[in-house]
């Protein structure tokens, strides 16, 4: 089992950069200002923090971290919004 | 009464979070222990559903604290009104660093907090770790 656990990681992992696309595209749309709320905001940048994190891209998570914790505060999400989403679109395209 | 849970005995948990790839990664890392079995659900709603079921019951709740509609302490908080998991052990997982949150989910009756990101070679051994120590009072 433990032998199989980094080949089921590196699916995961590819199905992350896939989901990332879309959080990006997300991200894309409250930058416009088009976007669904904060709410949505929110829980698109805590799971990013998260799962970023877990399969090995910590400055996506980092990232992630900074609009959260602007978001928590009420402070302005607009440069770190922007940070974020140079760290996504720097992420590796998906394999398949 | 339900009997204690020895840290070494076979486990059964019920882990709930909203996404879906850190569930997958979860019970892959905590079933790497083949003592622990999990049952995974995306939404505090569906544990709860479950829970009230009781056709299969949990001996340790494993617990993500954001999740959209009932956050993992609403979930906590509605599980202790049910007789038969008044004191299931709970324990969180969170992305969240800060200390105070994690005092502040301790004394909402959580047993552990266990963090964000994750070892996935580590997790069944930490997530041991924290059952031992809620069982000796640590």
């Amino acid at each position: 089992m433990a032998a199989e656990l980094p080949g089921a990681l590196d699916a995961l992992r590819q199905r992350f950069l896939h989901r990332a696309a879309d959080d990006l595209a997300i991200l894309l749309t409250h930058q416009a200002g088009e976007g669904a709320g904060a709410e949505e905001l929110k829980f698109t940048t805590h799971r990013l923090a998260g799962a970023a994190a877990t399969f090995g891209f910590p400055a996506v998570s980092a990232a992630a971290s900074e609009v959260e914790a602007a978001l928590a505060t009420g402070a302005a999400t607009s440069a770190p919004l922007e940070a974020l989403i140079v760290e996504l679109r720097r992420l590796p395209r998906p394999e398949s | 009464m339900r009997p204690q849970v020895n840290a070494m005995d076979e486990l059964e948990v019920l882990y709930v979070d909203d996404e879906p790839d850190i569930r997958e990664v979860a019970v892959l890392s905590l079933e790497l222990d083949p003592a622990i079995r999990v049952r995974a659900v995306e939404s505090g709603q569906a544990a709860l559903e479950l829970l009230a079921d009781q056709s299969w019951t949990p001996d340790v709740i494993l617990l993500d604290v954001m999740m959209p509609g009932m956050d993992g302490p609403g979930v906590l908080t509605r599980m202790r009104a049910i007789p038969a998991y008044a004191m299931t052990p709970v324990i969180f997982i969170t992305a969240s660093v800060q200390s105070e949150e994690q005092a502040h989910l301790l004394a909402l009756g959580a047993v552990g907090v266990i963090s964000k990101p994750f070892d996935p070679m580590t997790l069944a051994a930490q997530f041991r770790s924290v059952v031992a120590a809620s069982r000796h009072g640590g």
